[in-house]
């Protein structure tokens, strides 16, 4: 795994446009983005024509990139995200038979202790003063980003309910986060 | 306060992916006509980002990179304005695949150096200074010591600074003027000595040239020790192993009367302290 000063650095090679550091790039970073993609739309098939978006996005609007706003690979994920819950929300062509969907997880893997940032760990901890069950709810939004349609049949919950705990939930975090 | 406006909440659920797809349409929509908003929905990507870190990673299908690819050319030419060369790094960091470039030439520079070691020495003296020729060989065969501990100062510390492109500035400045020696000690190892030597010096541009008068006088200077090292090995060896056919002006007995040691009364010129302190006691 690449550090973030190497991939902010091939990002800013790509900004010039040189295909040689996109290449590197691709190489360094696919397989977390892939990752992300992939359990938001938990078939191969969507979620390499997502794939295949997001680095051509990135390969454009690489110059945009902050370093001072965000991490290289998350402003990376942003991009993929915002594409594969387009694609997910949007009309999904039929699955072929050989592409089963890919069953799902609830929760988020587990991150080794080195790979914790500061930014993380303060999420965390704001995620972890909600209530049990909105943490649940937060973080299988976030990592399946299921509509709410989808997240109140999976949690048995009446959408208006949903909607105000969810919001609720966002505003602590909110706070939490500025305190 | 005790609820998030209608703005920040759309944010919000976009970034966290829960809105239907109209109301996504409608965001969407936002987020290229309304600056406020993208800020919005940037802060709340920013507080969510490193989610992503608790996510297994999953290798994508090779295929993936081929259509990337594929469909690169097209991009390529309505964005891609000019070929310029690699960007210095924006933050302090190491880059990799130039040092990893620069790191297998040095490898590579190091190892001609030093297996060529003793011939460019030779080649830099002739070229710079009438020394005898059989110095090199000499140094090398009597005493590999002090060759070793000599040599190297010259020799190993432009190494590192051949890899100028990394942002190496301590380095650099420390050692400036020995710059561009593995031109110099590649060279002779590749054909014959002299006849590279030459023609390169008439090639390379004058600053080079000066260094390269430096570095045979830092050569010279090495060997020039070496050559008392030897000396003082000669003699310590004629001491020991034949001690009857050292000239009396060599006996160990007569330099240290020179030297003042056994007359206490002369203090001798050069070094009083060391034989004075010693016959105190």
């Amino acid at each position: 795994m690449s550090t973030p000063g190497e991939i902010t650095w091939l990002l800013a090679a790509v900004a010039k446009g040189d295909a040689v550091a996109f290449e590197r790039l691709y190489g360094a970073t696919c397989a977390k983005v892939y990752g992300v993609v992939l359990r938001i739309l938990r078939r191969h098939d969507l979620a390499a024509d997502v794939m295949e978006q997001a680095y051509l996005q990135i390969w454009r609007d690489a110059g945009e990139y902050d370093a001072t706003r965000a991490s290289p690979l998350a402003w990376m994920v942003a991009i993929a995200r915002r594409l594969a819950i387009d694609a997910a929300r949007g009309p999904q062509p039929p699955a072929a038979d050989s592409e089963a969907e890919i069953t799902e997880a609830d929760g988020p893997g587990s991150v080794p202790r080195h790979e914790l940032t500061d930014g993380l760990k303060q999420l965390l901890t704001c995620i972890g003063r909600l209530e049990p069950d909105r943490q649940r709810m937060l973080l299988l939004a976030y990592y399946g980003a299921f509509g709410r349609e989808q997240l109140s049949a999976k949690l048995d919950m009446p959408v208006d309910l949903l909607r105000a705990s969810l919001r609720r939930s966002l505003l602590e975090i909110e706070q939490c986060l500025k305190s | 306060m005790s609820e998030l406006d209608y703005m920040d909440a759309l944010a919000a659920e976009y970034v966290l992916g829960t809105l239907d797809a109209e109301e996504r349409a409608r965001a969407r929509t936002l987020l290229e006509a309304d600056e406020t908003f993208a800020a919005k929905v940037e802060l709340w990507e920013r507080r969510f980002g490193d989610l992503h870190l608790m996510v297994e990673p999953v290798e994508p299908d090779s295929g993936v990179w081929a259509r990337i690819k594929g469909k690169m050319p097209e991009v390529e030419q309505g964005v891609r304005t000019t070929e310029l060369p690699m960007p210095p790094a924006p933050l302090p960091t190491t880059a990799e695949p130039p040092s990893l470039d620069a790191i297998e030439a040095v490898i590579s520079e190091t190892a001609t150096t030093l297996t060529s070691e003793a011939t460019s020495a030779a080649a830099t003296l002739q070229s710079e200074a009438p020394t005898p020729e059989v110095m090199p060989t000499t140094v090398s065969e009597a005493i590999p010591g002090p060759e070793a501990t000599l040599a190297p100062p010259s020799e190993s510390k432009p190494v590192p600074i051949s890899e100028a492109p990394l942002p190496l500035d301590a380095t650099r400045t420390s050692a400036v003027e020995a710059m561009p020696t593995p031109p110099v000690a590649v060279a002779p190892a590749v054909a014959s000595p002299q006849a590279v030597g030459e023609t390169q010096a008439q090639a390379v541009e004058p600053a080079l040239l000066r260094v390269r008068r430096q570095l045979g006088r830092w050569r010279a200077f090495a060997i020039l020790m070496t050559l008392v090292v030897v000396a003082v090995a000669a003699l310590l060896a004629a001491w020991r192993f034949a001690p009857d056919r050292v000239p009396p002006m060599l006996q160990p007995l007569e330099l240290m009367r020179q030297a003042g040691v056994p007359l206490p009364a002369m203090p001798a010129p050069r070094r009083p302290a060391p034989p004075e302190s010693r016959f105190d006691e």
